[in-house]
C-alpha cells in the first residue's frame, strides 16, 4: 500500500517504521525536519518537510496516487482539514484521523474519517486499569 | 436573532462594530487568544468571549443550539473548515458563513458543503444583510472614501427589472451587481443572466444610485415613499 | 464629614446577598446621608449564553427581589429611602460599571469577603472588574472574616 502520514510525533513516526517494515510505501511529512529523528534508522520511507494542509505537499507526497492516508500532527483542526482534503479532492480511500477531543472525533466519525480520539482510549485504559483483578 | 461569532481578527472586529449597531441582534465573539480576547473587551464589552470556537463543549456552553447564524473567520483555515461542519452538523444551526483564508482551500470547503465563503468582511455583511427578508434595500457599509456602499434588494414582481437579462437592463454608472442569489442559490452573474421575482441581488453601487437602482428592482418610485 | 465625602453625589452598590454587600450598603447609605448624595442598589443575574438574555427566570428574579428588599430595608434604617433594580446581564462586573456610566455615579461601593479560596486571598472577579473598567471611585468595605486568626 501506498501510505502518505502527517505528523513525525511518537505515533507518526512509529507507525511509519511499524509500515516501512511491513513493506508499504510511506511518506511521511512534518513541518518541523527535527521531528524525523524519531524515525528508526531502518526506516526507508520518504521524508519531507511541510505542512499536511498545503495542497503542494500533498501532491509532493504522493497524495494523488496514495490508498491511504493518516493525520496524527498536532492539532485536531488540521488533522481533520488535511483528511478531508486526502478523502474529498484526492480520493484516498482509507483516512485515518486523529482527533483528541472525544467529541469533535465523534462527529467527524460520523461525517465519514476513520477517526480516533486518544483521549477517550486513554481514560478507557485507565479506567479499566483500576478496576483490573489483581490489585495489591 | 442571536449570532455566534468565531474569530476576532480584523474580519471578526469588523463584523461585530457592524453588527452592534443593528437591532434585534445579540451577538457573541469568540477569540481563541486570552490576550486578544481582552483587548476586544476593552472596547466591545461582554459580548467577547475567550475560548475555542472549534470545540463543541464550549460552543454549546455560548449557547450554540439557539444560534440562528455562525461565522467563521479566523485566520485558520482547518478552525473555520471545522468550526463550520460542527455548527451545521452537530449543533444544525440555520446558517452558517465561513471565510476561507486560502483560495486552495475553497474547492474543498464548496464540496463539504460549507454554506458560503468569503475572504472579506463587507462580504460577509452583505450575506448577513441579504438574510434580512424585512428590507428591500439595506446600506451595509459605506465604502466612504470611494462613495461607495454595498446594497442588497430583492426583485419585486412588475419591477422593470423582473424578467429581463442583465445585459438588457441599463443600470445607473457605476451599478456592479456582483451575487444574485436564486432559490437554487448563489450565482456570480454575467450578462445572460436574468432576474426573477423574489431573487436577491447584492450589488456595489454609487451611492447616488439608490434611488434609481431601487426604483428599477423593486418597482419602488423614488417620490413615493408611502405606496 | 472627611473632604473626600465632598465630590460624591452618587452612589452605587451592587447588592448579591452576602453579608458582605449588606455592609456596603450600611456604609453608602451613611456616606449618602451625610454627603446628601443619591444611592442606587442593583442586583445582577447573570445568564448563560446558552439562553437568551431576557429569558424570564423567575427563580433568581425571585432571590433578587428578596436580596433588593433586605437592602432598601438597610438604607432605610440609615434614614435613606431608595429602590433597588434588577438587571440581567452575561457579566456581573460589566454590568455594574454599565449601571455606573449609565446613572453617572462618582462612587461604586462594594462589600468583599475575606476569601481565600487556594490558601490566598482572592479578590473575586466582580470587584476586579469594577476596579479595573470603572470611571468612578471604587470604594472596597472588607471586615474581618468572622472565624480569622487573630494576630
Amino acid at each position: 500500500m501506498r501510505v502518505v502520514i502527517m505528523g513525525c510525533g511518537r505515533v507518526g513516526a512509529g507507525l511509519a517504521t511499524r509500515l516501512a517494515a511491513e513493506q508499504h510505501h510511506v511518506t511521511v511529512l512534518d513541518t518541523d525536519a527535527f521531528a524525523f529523528r524519531r524515525l528508526l534508522p531502518e526506516f526507508d520511507g520518504r521524508r519531507l518537510v511541510g505542512s499536511g494542509t498545503d495542497d503542494r505537499m500533498l501532491v509532493q507526497a504522493g497524495i494523488e496516487t496514495a490508498d491511504m492516508f493518516v493525520a496524527v500532527a498536532s492539532g485536531d483542526n488540521r488533522n481533520i482539514l488535511a483528511s478531508q482534503k486526502a478523502q474529498s479532492m484526492y480520493g484516498v480511500k482509507v483516512v485515518v484521523t486523529r482527533v483528541k477531543d472525544p467529541l469533535r472525533a465523534e462527529l467527524f466519525g460520523r461525517l465519514g474519517l476513520r477517526t480516533f480520539s486518544p483521549t477517550k482510549v486513554g481514560i478507557e485504559l485507565a479506567h479499566d486499569a483500576l478496576f483490573a483483578p489483581g490489585g495489591r | 436573532m442571536y449570532i455566534i461569532v468565531v474569530g476576532g481578527g480584523n474580519v471578526g472586529y469588523g463584523l461585530a462594530l457592524e453588527l452592534q449597531q443593528l437591532p434585534d441582534y445579540e451577538v457573541t465573539i469568540v477569540e481563541l487568544s486570552g490576550s486578544r480576547a481582552s483587548a476586544l473587551r476593552d472596547e466591545l464589552g461582554e459580548m467577547v468571549v475567550h475560548g475555542d470556537g472549534s470545540e463543541i463543549a464550549f460552543l454549546e456552553g455560548v449557547g450554540a443550539r439557539r444560534a440562528e447564524l455562525l461565522i467563521a473567520v479566523t485566520a485558520d483555515d482547518g478552525a473555520n473548515l471545522v468550526t463550520a461542519q460542527v455548527a451545521r452538523h452537530w449543533f444544525k444551526i440555520p446558517r452558517v458563513i465561513t471565510r476561507v483564508n486560502d483560495p486552495r482551500n475553497e474547492a474543498l470547503f464548496r464540496k463539504l458543503g460549507v454554506d458560503s465563503i468569503v475572504s472579506a468582511s463587507d462580504a460577509v455583511m452583505a450575506q448577513i444583510e441579504a438574510t434580512m427578508p424585512e428590507h428591500t434595500l439595506v446600506p451595509l457599509m459605506a465604502l466612504e472614501s470611494a462613495g461607495l456602499r454595498v446594497v442588497s434588494m430583492r426583485v419585486q414582481a412588475g419591477s422593470t427589472a423582473e424578467g429581463k437579462a442583465l445585459r438588457d437592463l441599463t443600470l445607473p454608472t457605476g451599478v456592479l451587481i456582483t451575487i444574485v442569489i436564486t432559490p437554487d442559490g448563489a450565482l456570480a452573474p454575467d450578462g445572460s443572466t436574468v432576474l426573477r421575482h423574489g431573487d436577491e441581488i447584492i450589488a456595489v453601487i454609487p451611492r447616488e444610485a439608490d434611488e434609481t437602482l431601487r426604483a428599477m428592482v423593486t418597482g419602488a418610485h423614488p417620490d413615493d415613499g408611502r405606496s | 464629614m472627611p473632604q473626600s465625602f465632598s465630590g460624591v453625589h452618587s452612589i452605587l452598590v451592587p447588592v448579591d446577598g452576602s453579608e458582605a454587600s449588606y455592609r456596603a450598603v450600611a456604609v453608602a447609605a451613611e456616606t449618602a446621608k451625610r454627603a446628601k448624595a443619591h444611592l442606587h442598589l442593583i442586583h445582577v443575574i447573570e445568564v448563560p449564553r446558552s439562553i437568551p438574555l431576557d429569558a424570564p427566570l423567575e427563580g433568581e428574579l425571585q432571590r433578587g427581589e428578596a436580596y433588593l428588599e433586605r437592602a432598601e430595608q438597610i438604607a432605610s434604617e440609615h434614614g435613606v429611602s431608595v429602590e433597588g433594580d434588577l438587571v440581567q446581564a452575561r457579566q456581573a462586573g460589566h454590568a455594574v460599571v454599565d449601571e455606573g456610566v449609565e446613572r453617572g455615579v462618582d462612587a461604586i461601593i462594594l462589600g468583599i469577603d475575606y476569601h481565600r479560596p487556594f490558601g490566598r486571598f482572592e479578590l473575586g472577579r466582580l470587584p476586579q472588574y469594577v476596579l479595573e473598567h470603572s470611571p468612578a471611585q471604587v470604594w472596597l468595605i472588607r471586615y474581618p472574616a468572622p472565624d480569622a486568626p487573630r494576630r
